[in-house]
């Protein structure tokens, strides 16, 4: 598994740049939305290996956007990452029931974050292993 | 309110009075019957005594008159014989008219034994004598004739005054064997000389007849000459004991001289003596006849005819007259007893009955009084039938109505709140056709415009027909309660509210703390890591204490999420097995660099024969830092931290760090294990923390069914012993 395109959904700039950065350092094409009607519109005009999602977000939140992108044919097998800096208990069963394969909380670990986004791409490889129903 | 037994029973003192009283009653009833039986007596005894009495008085009149008649007898013979030797004063004084006129006396009397003739020597010239019979007067033969001149009454007639009637004593007679008085006299010649002695022998029981004419055993009348020998005694073998020489000593002067004292003391009387009545009479028959006016002659002989006349009554006989009226007495007094004695008893049982239930209903009344006082409960009572409602003083106090004011339905159906009065008018309702109880609620309006929440309870009177006549209630003034559960129940909100503040700001708080550090950590590693290029040494140790510095913020963040989770009880426990050894052995070496930093020792002691557990790993581990890294906080540089290892019983293990720090002062090791508390402000300053690390290990070794403890002195050092089950026992977190 080498370069993947991933679209990373984040309002704040800062964590926005970070993110690139390392994924950018790791290899891989890095796109960039920072709200959800944004997002939308760049899922639909391309394809992307993985999505890295915030969960507070202007307007529309980010689990409601991954319900919406699991409710859509065309859309639904691109596998979503939650990315959020809620470490309360049950945010991450939350993000797991609308439909994210995975939950990396912030502040993330730079040294390891990237095998993290790795192995999500490889599940992603090996559908229908794990998953929410 | 249910009446209690206790009270309802009579006490002892209750018992006592009635006994007493009771008691007193029949001593009374007995007493009067006893007095008036005393009455009865004393009146019987005067009674029978006058009787006896007059009955001695009739038979001393009778003796009396007797021995007249006999007076008289002898002068009538007399003057027969002295008129004859009027006529021949030298012949015999015998003659046919004397003989003639002595034959005719003794058969028209039928009362003399004998009547004879002594010559002054003594011999008898002539005598006749009384045969019951054909012929009953009976000359005695020239050669019966008797030698009387031993005979007292021969001496006392011959000394005897000329025309003095001489009466012998009373005895018997020789020849016939029956009690006779002797009667003499001189036949005086014309010469005033006398010839002749004439002598009547007259029957004693004539003379004594109604006093023989006693038939009663023992006898009752009874006669004693002045000696106090008996003539006539309690009995007939006593009779005549002053001639018959085998009845001596039956003489009651000896015998009894108290009584013999008595009863001659005075001339009559009675007395009343060891269960006998005595009646007496002291008579002397020949005085009385000497005084009689148509005597003409002297009477001789008194001195021995003074006699005592005796009656002796038994009681049983004296109570015989009025046998009757005793036995009615004892009648009327027994039956006064039965009908009075249980009367006093129910009747004072009745009296002290009510006694005691006006005590109880007073009581109650009281009670009843004061609860309702303190109570602020007001009592009302609805005559169904009149429409007439009657308030207590509280009801109108509850209400705001002046006291005394009349009031009735209308009254209070204005007070209740519009809202409130139907519901409140139906269980009233339902409370009449039910004739039951029941409870409501309602708000009043007060006249001053004062809103106040009541609680009712009222209940259907019957009366004996099963009809509801009235309802009485009381209503109870719960404003004050109700505003307070009210305020109760807005605080409540309110801490809900706050409570689920609390929780929404802590996560979002998180959130917003977390979200600038992704950026400082994420970028400070990018630096150190070298990804966008080679950073000088120096450069790279700053980057390095922004690191530390956002790492420990980091901590901060999630001691106080964990915090409020644990205190939420939303921390889930997951319980593994693994090795001891290797978890503590990882916990080193993640806290190896601070270790290292200071230059500190640490020596891990582990000892044998305890390796797997069966805890939750993470948190152990969490457990485990959280101390170590307090350790190497408070210890100076060289300074030694000690984990030791061991088993604690069977079932638990202790797991102590020890250092060589700046120690805890006594008073502040109760603090320790409490949020937000360092030991002091300076302390805080130095060695940063938010206070959070033990009170957090504290409730996670306890989540576990573990202790912590601490033990220290204040610059040497502190030991934190936590023990901890080899097992975890599942526990439900509140």
């Amino acid at each position: 598994m080498s370069a993947a395109r991933i679209l990373i959904v984040d309002d704040n700039p800062t964590n926005q740049k970070l993110v690139s950065k390392l994924l950018k350092f790791a290899g891989h094409e890095v796109f960039n939305a920072v709200d959800a009607e944004t997002a939308q519109k760049i899922i639909l005009s391309s394809s992307f290996d993985l999505i890295l999602m915030d969960i507070a977000l202007p307007d529309m939140d980010g689990l409601t956007l991954t319900r919406k992108l699991k409710a859509d044919e065309k859309t639904r097998n691109i596998p979503i990452v939650a990315l959020s800096a809620f470490a309360m208990k049950g945010d991450d069963q939350e993000a797991f029931l609308a439909g994210c394969s995975g939950y990396i909380t912030k502040p993330i670990n730079t040294r390891t974050f990237p095998q993290q986004v790795l192995e999500y791409l490889i599940q992603r490889d090996q559908p229908n292993i794990e998953g929410p129903p | 309110m249910t009446k209690s037994h206790t009270e309802s029973k009579p006490s002892p003192t209750f018992w006592l009075i009635q006994v007493l009283v009771v008691g007193l009653t029949a001593v009374l009833v007995i007493a009067v019957t006893l007095v008036a039986q005393k009455f009865l007596w004393n009146y019987t005894v005067a009674d029978v005594s006058h009787d006896r009495l007059d009955a001695l008085d009739r038979d001393a009149f009778l003796i009396e008159s007797r021995l007249r008649g006999r007076a008289n007898d002898i002068f009538f013979l007399k003057s027969v014989a002295e008129e004859e030797l009027a006529h021949n004063p030298n012949g015999p004084p015998v003659s046919e008219n004397l003989r003639s006129a002595i034959s005719s006396m003794m058969l028209a009397r039928s009362q003399y034994d004998k009547i004879f003739l002594l010559d002054l020597q003594g011999h008898e010239i002539l005598r006749y004598n009384w045969k019951e019979g054909e012929r009953p007067v009976e000359e005695a033969l020239v050669n019966e004739l008797k030698d009387k001149s031993d005979r007292p009454y021969f001496h006392e007639t011959l000394s005897a005054p000329a025309g003095a009637a001489v009466f012998s004593s009373l005895d018997l007679s020789s020849e016939s064997h029956k009690p006779v008085v002797r009667v003499g006299g001189q036949i005086v010649g014309p010469d005033g000389k006398p010839k002749a002695l004439l002598v009547l022998n007259y029957f004693g029981d004539l003379l004594l007849r109604e006093l023989i004419q006693d038939k009663n055993q023992p006898r009752q009348n009874m006669l004693l000459n002045s000696d106090g020998v008996w003539l006539l005694g309690p009995d007939a073998t006593l009779d005549w004991s002053l001639v018959f020489p085998e009845k001596k000593g039956s003489n009651l002067k000896e015998e009894n001289p108290a009584l013999w004292n008595k009863i001659t003391s005075r001339k009559s009387g009675w007395f009343y003596e060891e269960g006998n009545l005595y009646c007496f009479k002291n008579i002397d028959p020949t005085g009385s006849v000497a005084d009689y006016p148509p005597l003409r002659m002297p009477l001789k002989g008194g001195e021995h005819l003074h006699w005592t006349m005796l009656v002796k009554v038994p009681e049983a006989v004296v109570w015989d007259n009025v046998r009757d009226i005793r036995t009615g007495i004892w009648a009327i007094g027994a039956l006064v007893g039965v009908v009075l004695v249980p009367l006093v008893w129910f009747g004072l049982f009745s009296i002290q009955r009510r006694k005691i239930a006006e005590d109880h209903l007073k009581t109650s009344a009281e009670r009843l009084s004061l609860a309702t006082q303190v109570s602020k409960m007001g009592i009302w009572d609805w005559n169904v039938r009149t429409g007439l409602i009657t308030w207590d003083e509280k009801m109108y106090e509850i209400y705001g109505i002046s006291k005394g004011q009349p009031v009735n339905y209308e009254t209070w159906k204005n007070a209740v709140v519009p809202q409130d009065l139907s519901e409140a008018e139906a269980i009233l309702q339902r409370v009449i056709a039910e004739k039951t109880q029941d409870s409501a609620e309602f708000r009043i309006t007060c006249p001053d415009g004062s809103l106040r929440h009541i609680q009712a309870a009222e209940g259907a009177i019957l009366d004996r027909t099963g009809q509801v006549v009235r309802v009485v209630g009381v209503n109870l003034d719960i404003t004050k309660r109700k505003e307070m559960e009210l305020d109760l129940h807005e605080k409540n909100i309110e801490l809900q509210h706050a409570a689920q503040a609390k929780n929404s700001f802590l996560a979002n708080m998180s959130h917003e703390l977390r979200t600038p550090l992704n950026g400082i950590i994420g970028f400070s590693e990018l630096l150190v890591d070298g990804l966008p290029g080679d950073v000088n040494a120096e450069q790279k140790e700053y980057l390095e204490d922004i690191l530390a510095s956002s790492q420990h913020l980091l901590q901060l963040i999630n001691d106080v999420l964990d915090l409020a989770k644990v205190e939420a009880g939303k921390v889930e426990l997951h319980p593994e097995t693994f090795s001891l050894r290797e978890a503590i052995a990882q916990v080193c070496s993640v806290a190896h660099p601070l270790v290292q930093k200071k230059k500190i020792e640490l020596i891990t002691t582990f000892a044998s024969g305890l390796d797997d557990v069966t805890l939750d790993e993470q948190k152990l581990k969490q457990v485990l830092y959280n101390l170590l890294s307090n350790a190497v906080k408070f210890t100076e540089e060289h300074g030694r931290i000690e984990i030791m290892i061991a088993l604690h019983g069977a079932n638990h293990f202790i797991l102590a760090v020890r250092d060589t720090g700046i120690g805890i002062k006594p008073e502040n090791i109760k603090r320790l294990f409490k949020e937000f508390e360092q030991l002091d402000e300076g302390t805080t300053r130095r060695y940063q923390g938010t206070g959070l690390g033990l009170a957090l290990t504290r409730k996670i070794v306890e989540m576990q069914g573990g202790s912590i403890k601490v033990e220290s002195e204040f610059g040497q050092g502190s030991t934190f012993t936590v023990t901890l089950p080899l097992i975890m026992v599942e526990e439900v977190v509140s």
